[in-house]
């Protein structure tokens, strides 16, 4: 348990070294491979296992994911870019596509974050709420 | 079906508009009622946590890279992948008068078929107790009807008196009788229109099952139904068929349903039964979420499981309401071993135990308190004077007895003062010997005990003792009642008082047969 908690540790100080201005860098991360394939840690595995999951989370936390019914205009998106930008005080890619399950409204992603202005995110709470 | 639309067209008008803002996380594993998280990275210690499929959740262990949670119900739909989001709240339960007369599960839910429970207020089930300055010493009796306690253990308002022993010696009969009590007190008190007369503290009671198997939940139920006390009475029920978050979560509950009474200014009394199941369900809960395990397998915390639940029992001052939440716990012993882990915790929580023997019940002697290790550390601030008038010396009288009776068995020859003693105790205890469901009231036990102590039943068989007391408390409830009156309102024993029990007692004692 002790040696994996080390094992984590190391794999999250792998993924901060892989980082420029808060965002994953590709080459940092081929760097890192580099080092690790030149120099194979025990574990390393393991070690792979935890860096991907952090890697993974720093990739999730730098973008906004927006979802859609009905595409909004280019200036609601720069305005909903600066906004979340602000929010999290850190540079945020903004990816978008489309989903028709929505009705009508837009649901934004970052990370573990939702932001939901969709019908039908509001018809999910009514039905909640007078169950 | 008007009242379904105007249903909807409230919630309507009550529906943010405005973007929901939600926590996600994807399950990483279920089992044995625990759900891995990933995600949830904004989650709140002890929040509730949204299943699919309306289930609900608590975030009880917050680690980096997951977060470990209680599933409040059937887990077997939830799979690997599913998403949970937070809620913002923290696991709260419906509490007010609205309760009364129902039986709940550990969030609140009416299990009774009774229909929805329409309680007009929330508690969150984990509250911080109350602290120094609103509280008060407490200095009120709760009458639990059951003469051995009252007279030589008394439990006030506010208290937290440990009911301790083996199974099958009776702590469950114990906290009925107590529930019973409060009923009967009530209803006497109660005017013909409902309402209290001024001045009158009527006591609610909140029963929690924790693990008890469902046929004694129901049987537990079925008496106190029988004898009305369901009116006063919220029953929160966890059985062994319950998961262990349910378990674990039913004393909370319950007690967040006393304290609405308590900050309400009223009185209520709760009785865990039992704490034991509840830490086991603990133990459980803990082990499957990977946490440190300790002596006899329980986590570091279980002190704490106790302790936080029980000093939320208190009696409140004046400027906070005067309201009183007073506990009974309940532990079950192994072979009378107190010395185990959670009895030697609860009892040093506690303001007392009453702890009930085996060999006492086997003998015949119920309940089976057990007056040497029984303790109230309140002591006579919780009585009214007239108890404390005829049973000041009865507890060292009884003492004294046990030992003069080990003695005697060496030797036959005994002096006149011993066996006078062993005379008077061995009537003592027949006196406490009380059935059942069948609590007395306070004047009553005044007045018998007053009987016995100036020597009305030396003369009388030691076997014939309890029978006779039965007929003497019939002629005082059905010819005396001006009597018991008297002693109920001034609460003590006047000269007067004195002389018109003399007068009574001897009466009955004329025509009864020896």
């Amino acid at each position: 348990m002790q040696t994996d908690k080390k094992l984590q540790k190391f794999a999250k100080g792998l993924a901060e070294l892989s980082l420029e201005e808060g965002m994953v860098s590709a080459e940092k991360v081929e760097a890192v491979l580099r080092a690790l394939k030149k120099r194979p840690p025990h574990r390393l595995k393991t070690i792979l296992k935890h860096y991907l999951y952090y890697i993974r989370k720093a990739i999730d936390r730098s973008r906004a994911v927006i979802e859609y019914a009905g595409a909004p205009d280019d200036s609601s998106i720069a305005t909903i870019h600066k906004s979340l930008t602000e929010t999290y005080r850190r540079t945020l890619t903004l990816e978008s596509r489309e989903n028709p399950s929505l009705i009508a409204g837009f649901r934004i992603a970052v990370g573990d974050d939702l932001y939901d202005a969709s019908v039908t995110g509001r018809l999910d709470n009514l039905s909640k709420s007078v169950r | 079906m008007s009242s379904i639309i105007e249903q909807i067209e409230r919630e309507i008008a009550h529906l943010e508009t405005a973007t929901t803002r939600k926590n996600r996380g994807t399950i990483l594993s279920v089992g044995d009622g625990v759900a891995k998280i990933d995600g949830l990275s904004k989650v709140m210690y002890n929040e509730m946590i949204e299943f699919p499929g309306g289930l609900t959740g608590i975030a009880l262990n917050l680690e980096e890279e997951a977060v470990g949670c209680v599933v409040l119900g059937d887990t077997s739909k939830l799979k690997e992948g599913d998403e949970v989001n937070t809620t913002g709240r923290l696991l709260s339960v419906p509490v007010g008068r609205e309760l009364l007369g129902r039986v709940v599960d550990a969030l609140g839910q009416p299990v009774d078929g009774k229909g929805p429970v329409e309680a007009k207020e929330f508690f969150p089930v984990e509250k911080i107790a109350p602290g120094i300055i609103p509280r008060k010493s407490v200095d009120q009796p709760l009458q639990t009807g059951i003469m051995a306690i009252d007279a030589m253990i008394p439990i006030g308002r506010g208290q937290r008196e440990l009911i301790i022993g083996d199974r099958q010696t009776g702590k469950t009969t114990i906290a009925i009788d107590t529930i019973l009590n409060q009923a009967q007190i009530n209803n006497q008190a109660k005017k013909a229109d409902g309402a209290f007369p001024e001045g009158f503290r009527p006591v609610y009671s909140i029963y929690v099952a924790v693990g008890q198997k469902n046929s004694n939940i129901a049987r537990t139920i079925g008496i106190l139904e029988a004898h009305g006390a369901m009116e006063y009475t919220i029953v929160v029920a966890a059985p062994a068929a319950d998961n262990p978050a349910n378990q674990y979560l039913a004393p909370y509950s319950g007690c967040a349903m006393g304290e609405w009474f308590m900050q309400n200014g009223m009185d209520a009394v709760i009785i865990y039964d039992d704490l034991s199941k509840q830490a086991v369900a603990y133990r459980q809960m803990s082990l499957v979420l990977k946490r440190p395990s300790g002596r006899e397998a329980y986590p570091g915390d279980v002190f704490y499981l106790h302790s936080r639940l029980l000093e939320r029992a208190a009696r409140l001052n004046a400027e906070n309401g005067n309201g009183s939440l007073t506990a009974l716990p309940i532990i079950e012993t192994q072979a009378g071993d107190v010395a185990a882990y959670i009895p030697t915790n609860v009892i040093s929580i506690t303001d007392g135990q009453i702890f009930l023997e085996t060999d006492l019940f086997n003998q015949g002697i119920r309940p089976a308190i057990s007056v040497g290790l029984s303790v109230s550390r309140v002591g006579s601030a919780a009585q009214i004077k007239a108890i404390k008038q005829v049973a000041g010396t009865v507890k060292l009288e009884l003492a004294q007895f046990r030992e003069l009776q080990a003695f005697a068995q060496f030797g036959s020859d005994l002096d006149a003062k011993t066996k006078a003693q062993l005379d008077r105790g061995s009537r003592i205890v027949e006196l406490f010997k009380q059935p059942a469901f069948s609590p007395k009231a306070a004047e009553i036990q005044v007045a018998l005990l007053w009987a016995v102590q100036n020597g009305y039943f030396d003369d009388i068989d030691v076997g014939g003792v309890t029978q006779a007391i039965g007929a003497l408390e019939e002629i005082l409830s059905t010819k005396r009642e001006g009597l018991l009156a008297k002693i109920r309102s001034e609460k003590q024993i006047t000269d007067a008082i004195a002389a018109e029990l003399k007068e009574a007692v001897e009466s009955w004692k004329a025509g009864y047969a020896v």
